[in-house]
C-alpha cells in the first residue's frame, strides 16, 4: 500500500472530537485511567508506565465552535488554548481521567487554572519545567518536581509506578523516537516519495493511542515506503518553523506542496520529538527524566536556551536539510513564536535566506494568502538578484 | 492644608523621584557606572545595588512613555522591526525606543544600553524574549532567575531552594563585571531599607478600610509605586513612604476622600490604561466610586508574605523574587481577592484586561464569572490596553461603567431597604 493510502484512511479518524481509540481503549481496559496532555512536552513515559493511557490533546482541529470557550478566554488567546477549553466544556473529554498541563505560556497556566475551577473533580496536573537550564540548582529542582507529578500519576493510577516499569517505558518510547527521526529525515531525503503533510498525518495518528500501536502505524508507514512511486520533484525546499504547540490544518501543509514545496524539515507536534538523543534506559529514571531534560531538549521557543536562540538552532537545520528558504509560521496571537521573529527576521536577512511569514488556525479554511505569498516568493528567486524587507512579512536578501 | 496641596503632595513627590532616576540615567550614558537591566516582576535590585550599578527596567520605560503620550510612536516603530499587533505592546515601546531610530534618546532622558541584563522570570514569559531582543541588539550578556509558578496554595520547599541558589550564583557574574567583591553587610544594610520600605508600603495600602478611604489606591496608588519599583532598597525609598504615610495620615485626619465623597468601595484587579489613566480615573470619580483595595499596585515589587528578614538576605531576596502575583495560579489568586473583598468592604470588583499583560489578563473572564455568579459580587469587565492608546475605546468604556454603576445604585437602595435578592 502506498504511503498516500495509508495517510488518507488514518486521515478519516483524526478529526473526531469524541477520540474513539481512547474510547476503545477504556472499553478493552475497564479499570484503566486516560490522562489528557496538553502541548508540548508532557513525559507520556511516566503515564505509559503507570499502565494508563495518555492522551495528546491540542485543540479541536477546528471542528467545534468556540461559544462556550469565548465566555473564559479572550480573543486574543490562541486557538489551540481555547479549543481545547472548549472540549472540555462540550464533554468531549469526559472519558479522561485527569489533565496535565505543562508550563508552555501564559495560555497553559491559565488553562489550567480555568479547568480546575470548572470541573474540581478531576485532577489537573500543572508541571512546572525549569527555565534555567545551567544552574547547577536545576537538576534538583527537576527531580523535585517530577517526583511531584509522579506522586501525583500515583494517586490517580491507584498503585506506585516502578522505576523497572518505567525504564521499560523509556525503551518503547524510543523505539517510536528512532522511527519518527528515520522519517524525518527521509522526507528530507526523498520528497518526491515522502511529502511532510503525510509524514504529519503519520504523527497525528499516534496523538490518542498507545505508544505500541503508534510504533506499528509508523513501521507500517516505512514498509509503505517501499511500494510508493515517485511523484514530481518538488521545485523548492523549505524549512517549516514556528508551529511547536498548536496545530496547523493538514490542508495548509497540502496546499503548500501543491506549489511545488518541499517542507523539508518542521517543528509540528514537537512533544513527540523532544528529545535530541535516546533517554539512557538504566539507572534512576526520574534523575534521567531531569537529566535529560536539561540537557537533550530539542532547541524550541518556549525552553530558554541561554547559549543560543532560536536563530542560530533554526540556521542549521536550515544548512543541515539543505533548503532553499524558510517558512517562518505562527499560530495566530502565539506569543512566543511571534516575540522570536524580530530575530529570525534579522538572522534571515544577516544570512541572505528567503523567507515568508505567516500565520494560522487551528479553524482555518483559506490558504489563498499563504499561497500568493509563496508563489511572489518563488517568482522573486527566479528573477535574482532581488532585496526583500521584512517589514513586508517576506523577503529575499542576497547580500 | 487645602485640597489641592493635599492631591499634590506624594505625587509630585514620587514624579521628582522617577525624574530623578531618569536624569541619573542620562548622566550614566557618559559615564564609568554598569548599566544593568531588570524586569519588576520579581525584582531583586538590592543584589545589584550592593554592587552600585545603576539599575533600571524596561517596563518602566514603556509606562513613562505611555504616560507622557509617546507610547504610540514608540508602538509604530517597535512594529517597524517586525513585532506584530499581538506582541506585547510595552515590548515594541521599548525595543522601538532602543533599537527604532530614536536609539533610547526620550524627552526623559537617554536610555543607556545594558551592560547586563537579568531577568527575573516569575510569572511572565514575555521576559525572555523582551530580554534575549535587546541581548540582539547590544551584544550583552543575559542571565536569568527562574522563579517557578504556584502551582498550588504555597511555594514548595525545593522551588525556593532552586530559585535561592539562582540568586547566589548572579555573584561572581557582578564580581565580574563590577570589578569589586561581594560586601555581604553591604546587601544586608540594603535589605533592611527594603524590609523597612515594604512594611510603611503595606501599612499605606490598608488605610483603604477605612470609611471613607483617604485615598484612591489604584489611582493615586500608581503613582505612589513608582518609588518602589525604581528606589526599593534606598534611603530614598524609604523616606518617600514614610512621606506618603505621614502625608495620608494628614488627611485622615482631615476626612479627606479623593472625589468629595465615597459612594461606591471598589477593588480593581488588573494593570491600568496608562496612555489614558486619567480619563479612565475621571470615569470612576465621577460616581464618587473609589479604588479602595487593588491587586495591581499592592502586590508589584512588594512581596506579601514574606518568610524570611533581611538577617537571611537571599532566602529573602528568594521570597521577594517569589511572590509575583501574576505568578500565582488562579484558584490563589481568587482565594486572595476574596478575602481583600471581605476586608475592604468593597461594593463591585473592576477587571480591567489588557491584551499585552497576558499573565495578568488570562483567566479574568473565568474570575468574571466566579465573582459575578458564584461570589455574589458585582464585577466589572473591561478591556483596554497598558501601553497602546488604540485600543481604549472612550465611548464604549464609559457606557459599560455608567451602566455598572447604575445597577450597582439600584443594587445598594435595594439592599437598603433588606431585599438582598439582588
Amino acid at each position: 500500500m502506498p504511503v498516500a493510502v495509508l495517510t488518507e484512511l488514518l486521515k478519516a479518524k483524526l478529526d473526531d472530537p469524541t477520540h474513539p481509540a481512547v474510547s476503545e481503549w477504556k472499553r478493552n481496559h475497564p479499570d484503566g485511567k486516560a490522562i489528557g496532555c496538553f502541548p508540548i512536552y508532557i513525559p507520556t513515559d511516566m503515564i505509559h508506565a503507570a499502565g494508563m493511557l495518555p492522551v495528546q490533546i491540542a485543540g479541536a482541529m477546528g471542528q467545534l465552535k468556540l461559544d462556550g470557550a469565548d465566555a473564559y478566554l479572550q480573543s486574543f488567546v490562541c486557538s489551540v488554548g481555547r479549543s481545547t477549553l472548549e472540549l472540555k466544556l462540550d464533554g468531549y473529554l469526559d472519558n479522561l481521567d485527569a489533565f496535565i498541563i505543562p508550563s508552555v505560556c501564559e495560555v497553559s497556566r491559565g488553562l489550567s487554572g480555568v479547568m480546575r475551577r470548572i470541573d474540581p473533580e478531576k485532577p489537573v496536573i500543572y508541571l512546572n519545567y525549569p527555565q534555567n537550564l545551567n544552574s547547577k540548582f536545576s537538576f534538583d529542582y527537576l527531580v523535585g518536581e517530577l517526583t511531584r507529578v509522579k506522586s501525583e500519576l500515583e494517586k490517580i493510577s491507584g498503585s506506585p509506578i516502578a522505576d523497572e516499569a518505567l525504564l521499560n517505558s523509556f525503551e518503547i518510547y524510543n523505539q517510536r523516537a528512532a522511527l519518527l527521526a528515520k522519517l524525518d529525515q527521509y522526507r528530507s531525503d526523498h520528497p518526491e516519495k515522502l511529502k511532510t503533510s503525510e509524514f504529519y498525518v503519520l504523527r497525528l495518528a499516534g496523538m490518542t493511542v498507545t505508544c505500541e500501536e503508534h510504533i506499528a502505524v509508523l513501521k507500517e508507514a516505512l514498509k509503505a515506503l517501499e511500494d510508493t512511486a515517485p511523484r514530481e520533484t518538488p521545485k523548492l525546499r523549505m524549512v517549516f518553523f514556528g508551529a511547536f504547540c498548536e496545530r496547523p490544518p493538514v490542508a495548509m501543509l497540502e496546499a503548500i506542496e501543491a506549489e511545488g514545496i518541499a517542507i523539508v524539515s518542521d517543528d509540528i507536534l514537537l512533544g513527540q520529538r523532544w528529545w535530541t538523543e535516546p533517554l539512557p534506559t538504566s539507572g534512576n529514571p526520574i534523575e534521567i527524566l531531569a537529566d535529560h531534560y536539561l540537557k537533550h531538549t530539542v532547541r524550541n521557543p518556549v525552553v530558554y536556551h541561554a547559549d543560543a536562540g532560536v536563530c542560530t538552532n533554526l540556521l542549521s537545520v536550515i544548512d543541515e536539510r539543505k533548503a532553499d528558504s524558510l517558512i517562518l509560521s505562527s499560530a495566530k496571537t502565539c506569543h512566543p513564536a511571534l516575540h522570536d521573529i524580530h530575530q529570525i527576521f534579522k538572522s534571515c536577512e544577516k544570512h541572505g535566506i528567503p523567507y515568508v511569514r505567516i500565520e494560522f488556525e487551528e479553524d482555518q479554511r483559506v490558504f489563498e494568502s499563504i499561497i500568493v505569498q509563496i508563489e511572489a516568493l518563488q517568482e522573486a528567486r527566479e528573477r535574482l538578484p532581488f532585496a526583500g524587507t521584512y517589514q513586508n512579512n517576506s523577503g529575499i536578501c542576497n547580500e | 492644608m487645602n485640597k489641592i496641596a493635599m492631591e499634590d503632595k506624594a505625587r509630585t513627590a514620587s514624579r521628582e523621584l522617577v525624574q530623578r532616576h531618569y536624569l541619573e540615567l542620562d548622566a550614566s550614558v557618559s559615564g564609568d557606572r554598569k548599566v544593568v537591566y531588570l524586569f519588576t516582576s520579581g525584582l531583586i535590585s538590592e543584589l545589584f545595588r550592593s554592587f552600585d550599578f545603576i539599575v533600571t527596567y524596561p517596563e518602566m520605560n514603556a509606562i513613562h512613555s505611555s504616560r507622557r503620550n509617546i507610547s504610540i510612536d514608540l508602538i509604530h516603530d517597535g512594529e517597524e522591526l517586525g513585532f506584530t499587533s499581538h506582541v506585547c505592546d510595552y515590548v515594541k515601546c521599548d525595543l522601538g525606543l532602543m533599537a527604532g531610530p530614536r536609539k533610547g534618546q526620550t524627552p526623559f532622558g537617554k536610555i543607556p544600553p545594558p551592560d547586563l541584563i537579568v531577568i527575573t522570570h516569575g510569572g511572565c514569559s514575555t521576559y525572555i524574549k523582551w530580554a534575549e531582543a535587546l541581548a540582539g541588539e547590544f551584544r550583552c550578556p543575559v542571565r536569568i532567575v527562574d522563579v517557578p509558578f504556584v502551582r498550588e496554595d504555597r511555594q514548595t520547599d525545593f522551588d525556593h531552594v532552586y530559585v535561592r541558589g539562582q540568586i547566589e550564583e548572579l555573584i561572581p557574574v557582578c564580581e565580574e563585571l563590577s570589578g569589586r567583591k561581594f560586601d555581604l553587610d553591604k546587601l544586608k544594610e540594603i535589605l533592611k531599607l527594603t524590609s523597612e520600605t515594604i512594611e510603611l508600603w503595606k501599612k499605606l495600602q490598608e488605610y483603604g478600610k477605612l470609611k471613607p478611604s483617604p485615598f484612591d489606591t489604584y489611582f493615586e496608588g500608581v503613582t505612589y509605586m513608582a518609588p518602589m519599583t525604581l528606589w526599593r532598597g534606598t534611603f530614598e525609598a524609604r523616606d518617600y513612604y514614610k512621606n506618603a504615610h505621614d502625608f495620608i495620615c494628614q488627611r485622615i485626619k482631615t476626612g479627606y476622600t479623593p472625589y468629595g465623597k465615597e459612594d461606591f468601595r471598589l477593588l480593581f484587579e488588573g494593570a491600568p490604561p496608562w496612555p489614558r489613566i486619567r480619563e479612565f480615573q475621571q470615569m470612576f470619580s465621577n460616581w464618587h466610586a473609589v479604588g479602595v483595595t487593588n491587586t495591581y499596585v499592592r502586590t508589584v515589587c512588594a512581596a506579601l508574605d514574606l518568610q524570611f528578614g533581611p538577617d537571611k538576605p537571599f532566602d529573602f531576596l528568594a521570597s521577594l523574587a517569589s511572590q509575583s502575583y501574576y505568578n500565582w495560579n488562579l484558584g490563589k489568586r481568587r482565594r486572595f481577592m476574596l478575602d481583600l473583598a471581605r476586608d475592604y468592604e468593597i461594593d463591585g470588583i473592576v477587571i480591567h484586561s489588557v491584551k499585552s499583560c497576558r499573565p495578568f489578563s488570562i483567566g479574568q473572564l473565568d474570575m468574571r464569572n466566579y465573582f459575578a455568579r458564584e461570589a455574589d459580587i458585582p464585577t466589572l469587565y473591561l478591556d483596554s490596553d497598558i501601553a497602546d492608546p488604540r485600543y481604549f475605546s472612550s465611548a464604549q468604556m464609559q457606557n459599560r461603567i455608567d451602566t455598572f454603576f447604575e445597577a450597582l445604585t439600584h443594587r445598594k437602595e435595594r439592599r437598603s431597604k433588606g431585599d438582598f435578592k439582588t
